[in-house]
């Protein structure tokens, strides 16, 4: 595989850990695109049961002026408007996975619930072109310090994979040694486009 | 380059970015150019394919498999779009096939997998077959019988792609009915015209079951990988839901997976397979055939850890179920005739909707039927054997508890469960033939049912504990074919010894380095114990790599080690069945522990060292012959002789078994040639003495170590001990000191036995004698004054232990005052059976002074060193510091007053020489006064003058006193003693010329006697007469000056005094002589004291 290699990164509301990871792979130069699994894009609120709650395709801009307005402090001392920040700078919205028609060779997911729905859509689509998609989850913790660290982790899953010659074939290996490396486990699955 | 010319006709264009990719540099370049050149040519119709169409094709050669790769997707877009263009490339797509890059191959079967629906439209939509669509066909039948045996390709992406292709082919291959997901427009049978000649619809049908039945069985193999299974799934998903006729089989082989996951798959492996299944499931389950199999789907769902929730939300609603069950069986709904293709013969319409009848279904109505609780228990029960001891890990995270436990729904699944195994194990019952009869004619042979039952269970028993208790995940399984008995030995070949040492050694190895891992699950010990009995199993070829592995970390693995030594000595003690005792194990045994001992004593840089060897020596089965031996030398050296003893002890406490090898050992360190390592040794030795341990042995070893220093020369056990040392058969103080040492220590604590030293110093020579006395201070030195011992050996006094006894006495009164009591004891044996004087030096401060001046001339006698000691003692008390019981004067005094007769004159003149020059006791005063009080004596002592001119010489301030003496002795008229005349003339001589005037006192004949004795002072006193004023010259008589002057001296002399002897003159001479000569005088006092020195005959 080369640096063609098509990587889709998903977690629920493309705000946290895809965004790190799609900033950190983008750097590096790999062909990435980061995408929401969830029906909306759902951001912490003031209280756990009152989250804010955009649709997918708001920019970031908006819910960043949004939040600004509601609760400077707040969201500046939880350090979402920088997470905002950053994200402005790498797309203009959040964008959902199942509104792609992209077609990608590795999606990378960042919890289970979210592999369940992407495994779930490629699952419901007619396959087109027989084209396989290695569907691979690494569970990353919903937070700042382990967004970081599940991007690194995913630059390094994503440097082994294209450092590949033939994915479809080595994948089982690859990706137990990755497990084994990074101690975590990993689900993964071969789907079609 | 510019490949955005703006050139309006396609074709030129076209001509443009062909030529462009032709003289492209990169791989980039051209395939830019070459997807333009596909954009345009299937945008703008068919014309421009069948123009360009070669030099397309001229790109399939090219080096760069990429290129080729975008030939094939050219080559399938071109014939979607043109299904006309297919023959014409169907030579090319079959060369691309065989191409050698994997990836290359694998986009062709992709090609193939869309193409292969839409050359069968473009077959069946044909009015006419011509010959060139007929060998199309052909080709692409060739394609796909060489695709499908891809299935078992070494490459798992093409595998995965075969299973798609395969999932393509049978769904085009099968019939359609109402209940098919898929879309219309895709292709199956339904749309093959009955007419069309090359398209043989049962042929195809038969096929695409066949090819199923080889997805299926793919899909259960055992060694399938994580990807292709998942990808398998997937694809019997897919065409149960387009073909329910599948649906069955599908759910089954699910079923199977379930039950019989492939070994190979690791933890998380087994998780992503087990929730795609469960992904698959409930897709199956929102199907309308799925109400058929409803039961099946949700308990597997259920084992599955699916949520009822999640289950309800899938399911069909109640009505359609309820729809469907009153519903007959789908109507075949295929009427149409099929036409053979060679005669006409009309086929009648085969049922197509009923359903295979499988054989799971069928074994599993069989199991169902004889499922009573009683057999379950007794399976389990037979099971129960061959479980895990513990619990595999993979067991509890995989295992959801059994909601339904005992319903007939459970039953069913249990029994289909156990279907499956079987089918699986080859051991199914195969549907009979006659699908019409009825399953029941199993029950009507009651004794044919009966054997087969047992033997059933039997097998179910087997091979349900065999592995399919436990959830697949990691534990291989292996279900044989046929219920054949299978011979090991017959399929297998003995390994080569090279390679079974090699397997061996390498698994050891392993077992080793998995140590932190099973730190982790506590399993430790059992791999421990594993290890070592692996290891003493094979004790040569392990040996090496174990102690190496052991002596790594031994604070950790010291346990590996014991747990070694242990397993080896079970088997020398025939512990085992597996391992006959021999005397190879005894030698492991004593190899290994030498070894680890080894290794372990020359790690100093470890922290518990001496901790770890304790360990292993205490905690060791048994300790060999050579161990003890290790110890022993380990504590001769430097780094670890204290550890080394330490341990000894121990073994004599702690392995009372052989602790007199131990205590030997130790005690042998006692005799050590360092003496640190013997003192070591011996507070050891005594540290157990006194805890009563092993006493008899200590004092029988102490005495016989005594007893050889009675002996006269030193025993071979006490020479050839150490290496390096010079064998002698001589005593030395070493040897001496050894062969006491052990005894010192038990005399310090037990003084009664001071009478076997004595007794042994008797008799020993007299190098022995002298350390045993230098050894005395130590163990003596809390002996009591009073000790009842002492007393004893004083009074038993054995012959030739004066000495000793005297030793004894100094020791113990060397710090206090002799008490009066042995004073008296001391006195005792003095006047009754010693009469050696040198008993009562210790004590002489504590005796009377008449006593002393009685014994004054025996100690007189006594060597130089001795006296020294004695005058001290009598001058000063030792301890105090005090005057003792003589003042110099006194001793002095009583020195010169000693009876010739009592004691010889050479012993006296040595010790008044000895007091003498103690000019800070005896100082001039003191001397004075001697000097005085002897003058006045009656009788003055012979030794007088000696002593006045040894005083004029080390005290030259006392010329005066001395002149005064001189002038004293004229008037004693000194010369009627020749002794001290001689001395007189002597002391004159050195006082000249202040002497002058006592000379010539004397009278004329006297004066020439010492004229004639003393020549040299003729001269000076000539001069000092000449001197005189002529008045007192006129004094001196004539005879004199005329001596003075000259010659007639011998005149004067032969006239008056003739009295003198020639003896006399010799000896006083000699008296005299060594008075002066005292300063530079060195003295050798010998030992002997008596020297026979006779008194000159005084005179004629």
């Amino acid at each position: 595989m080369t640096k063609t290699t098509k990587f889709a990164i998903v977690c629920s509301s493309n705000m946290n850990r895809s965004m790190e990871a799609h900033r950190v792979l983008s750097k590096k130069g790999f062909s990435v695109k980061s995408y929401g699994s969830g029906d909306r894009v759902k951001i912490p609120g003031p209280a756990i049961d009152k989250p804010n709650v955009y649709d997918f395709g708001v920019t970031y801009d908006k819910i960043f002026a949004d939040l600004c307005r509601k609760d400077k402090d707040l969201y500046t001392r939880n350090g979402i408007l920088n997470m905002l920040d950053r994200n402005r700078r790498i797309k203009e919205c959040p964008e959902r996975f199942q509104n792609e028609k992209d077609k990608f060779d590795i999606v990378i997911t960042c919890e289970e619930r979210v592999y369940d729905q992407v495994i779930e859509y490629l699952e419901s689509q007619e396959s087109e072109f027989t084209k396989p998609v290695h569907v691979i989850n690494i569970d990353i913790q919903d937070n700042h310090e382990e967004a970081t660290l599940g991007a690194f982790l995913i630059n390094e899953l994503a440097n082994m994979l294209i450092a590949c010659d033939d994915i479809d074939n080595d994948i089982d290996e690859l990706l137990q040694d990755f497990e084994s490396h990074c101690n975590r486990s990993i689900l993964h699955c071969v789907q079609f486009y | 380059m510019d490949i955005k010319q703006n050139i309006k006709d396609p074709k030129e264009q076209i001509v443009e970015f062909l030529n462009q990719a032709v003289l492209a540099k990169t791989t980039d370049e051209k395939l830019t150019c070459l997807t333009r050149v596909q954009d345009l040519i299937l945008h703008h119709g068919p014309e421009l394919l069948d123009s360009f169409l070669d030099e397309v094709l001229a790109f399939q050669n090219d080096r760069n498999q990429e290129i080729r790769r975008v030939i094939v997707g050219f080559l399938e877009e071109a014939c979607k779009s043109e299904p006309d263009v297919f023959p014409k490339v169907a030579v090319n797509i079959s060369f691309l096939l065989r191409d050698e890059a994997v990836t290359v191959q694998k986009r062709v079967i992709q090609a193939l997998t869309h193409l292969y629906p839409v050359v069968l439209r473009w077959l069946s939509k044909a009015k006419n077959i011509t010959k060139e669509m007929s060998s199309a066909w052909d080709w692409l039948v060739r394609m796909k019988g060489e695709v499908i045996k891809w299935l078992d390709h070494d490459n798992d992406g093409v595998r995965t792609l075969t299973n798609k292709f395969y999932e393509m082919v049978i769904i085009c291959q099968t019939y359609r009915d109402e209940e098919s997901t898929s879309k219309e427009s895709e292709f199956s049978l339904d749309a093959i015209p009955p007419a069309l000649k090359i398209l043989k619809p049962r042929k195809l049908e038969d096929e695409a079951n066949k090819l199923m039945a080889d997805l299926i069985k793919f899909h259960g193999s055992m060694h399938i990988s994580s990807a292709n299974l998942l990808a398998c799934m997937g694809t019997l998903s897919l065409i149960a839901r387009a073909r329910p006729m599948f649906m069955g089989q599908v759910i089954s082989a699910m079923e199977m997976l379930h039950a019989n996951l492939p070994p190979t798959l690791t933890k998380s492996q087994v998780s992503s397979v087990r929730k795609h299944l469960k992904l698959q499931l409930l897709n199956l389950l929102k199907h309308p055939t799925a109400i058929d199999y409803l039961t099946n789907i949700t308990t597997l769902l259920t084992d599955l850890g699916a949520t009822q929730s999640e289950v309800e939300k899938c399911m069909p609603k109640p009505s359609d179920i309820q729809r469907r069950k009153q519903r007959v069986p789908p109507t075949p709904k295929r009427t149409k005739p099929d036409f053979d293709d060679d005669d006409d013969e009309f086929l009648a319409p085969k049922p197509k909707a009923k359903r295979a009848v499988d054989p799971i279904d069928y074994t599993q109505k069989f199991v169902k039927e004889r499922l009573s609780p009683h057999v379950a228990a007794e399976m389990v029960i037979k099971a129960m054997v061959r479980l895990p001891d513990s619990m595999p890990p993979h067991f509890s995270s995989s295992y959801t508890p059994i909601a339904a436990a005992g319903t007939e729904g459970q039953i069913h699944h249990v029994a289909r469960l156990l279907a499956a195994q079987l089918t699986a194990a080859g051991l199914g019952i195969d549907p009979p033939k006659d699908t019409d009869k009825n399953l029941d004619i199993w029950e009507e042979d009651d004794d044919d049912m009966k054997s087969t039952v047992s033997s059933f269970i039997e097998v179910d028993s087997k091979k349900s504990s065999l592995s399919h208790l436990v959830p697949a995940g990691g534990i291989p399984q292996a279900p044989s074919k046929t219920l054949k008995s299978m011979k090991l030995s017959e399929i297998t070949k003995p390994l080569s010894a090279e390679a079974k040492t090699k397997m061996v050694s390498g698994s050891i190895i392993r077992m080793y380095r998995g140590e932190k891992m099973l730190l982790n699950v506590g399993a430790s010990n059992l791999r421990n114990t594993l290890v070592a009995k692996m290891s003493s199993l094979f004790p040569d070829m392990m040996h090496d790599s174990l102690i190496a592995f052991i002596s790594e970390d031994l604070r950790i693995r010291l346990d590996v080690a014991l747990s070694w030594l242990y397993e080896l000595y079970s088997t020398i003690m025939g512990f085992f069945t597996y391992a006959s005792p021999s005397s190879r194990a005894f030698d492991a045994y004593n190899n290994v522990f030498g070894r680890i001992a080894g290794t372990l004593i020359v790690r100093n840089d470890l922290k518990d060292r001496d901790q770890l060897l304790t360990r292993l020596y205490l905690e060791a089965p048994m300790l060999p012959e050579g161990s003890v031996d290790f110890l022993r030398r380990q504590a001769m050296s430097e780094q670890c002789s204290q550890a080394a003893i330490d341990l000894l002890k121990q073994l004599v406490i702690y392995r009372p078994g052989r602790q007199i090898n131990y205590f030997n050992a130790l005690l042998e360190l006692c005799t050590a040639r360092k003496s640190e390592v013997k003192s070591q040794a011996l507070s050891a030795v005594m540290g157990l003495y006194e805890k009563g341990e092993m006493q008899q042995v200590t004092e029988d070893y102490a005495v016989m170590y005594l007893n050889f220093l009675s002996l006269k020369e030193p025993p071979e056990l006490v020479i050839g001990d150490e290496e390096g040392e010079e064998p002698t058969n001589q005593w030395n103080e070493q040897l001496a000191k050894n062969c006491l040492f052990l005894f010192s220590a038990l005399l310090e604590r037990d003084h009664s036995r001071i009478h076997e030293l004595a007794k042994i110093f008797a008799n020993a020579v007299p190098d022995v004698k002298r350390t045993i006395l230098k050894n005395l201070d130590v163990p003596l030195k809390n002996m009591d004054m009073e000790s009842p011992q002492l007393f004893k050996l004083l009074e038993t006094c054995p012959e030739g232990t004066e000495t000793f006894i005297t030793k004894v006495l100094h020791v113990v009164t060397e710090r206090v005052h002799p008490s009066p009591v042995l004073v008296e004891k001391v006195r005792e044996a003095y006047k009754e059976r010693a009469a050696d004087v040198r008993f009562l030096i210790p004590i002489l401060g504590s005796i009377p002074k008449f006593e002393i001046l009685n014994i004054l001339p025996k100690l007189v006698k006594l060597t130089q060193a001795a006296l020294k000691e004695v005058f001290s003692r009598l001058l000063t008390n030792p301890i105090d510091g005090l005057s003792g019981p003589l003042t110099p004067v006194e001793l002095l005094v009583n020195l010169h007053t000693i009876d010739a007769s009592k004691c010889d004159v050479k012993s006296l003149m040595k010790s008044i020489t000895l007091c003498v020059e103690d000019t800070n006791t005896f100082t001039s005063e003191v001397i004075a006064i001697v000097i005085n009080q002897l003058v006045e004596q009656p009788i003055m002592p012979t030794l007088l003058m000696r002593t006045i001119l040894q005083a004029l010489s080390l005290h030259p301030k006392l010329t005066g006193f001395v002149l005064n003496i001189l002038q004293k002795l004229l008037v004693k008229q000194v010369w009627k003693n020749k002794v001290l005349w001689e001395g007189f003339i002597k002391c004159c001589e050195k006082t000249q010329p202040q002497s002058f005037s006592i000379l010539l006192q004397l009278s004329p004949s006297q004066i020439g006697h010492v004229l004639t004795m003393c020549p040299s002072i003729r001269e000076p006193m000539y001069s000092h007469v000449m001197q005189f004023p002529d008045s007192q010259r006129a004094h001196i008589p004539n005879s004199v000056v005329m001596m003075l002057y000259g010659a007639p001296v011998d005149e004067a002399l032969q006239m008056k005094d003739e009295q003198y002897s020639y003896e006399v003159k010799t000896e006083a001479h000699e008296i005299l002589e060594e008075a002066t000569n005292l300063q530079s005088q060195s003295y050798e006092y010998d030992s002997e004291l008596t020297v026979p020195g006779e008194e000159a005959p005084p005179g004629t």
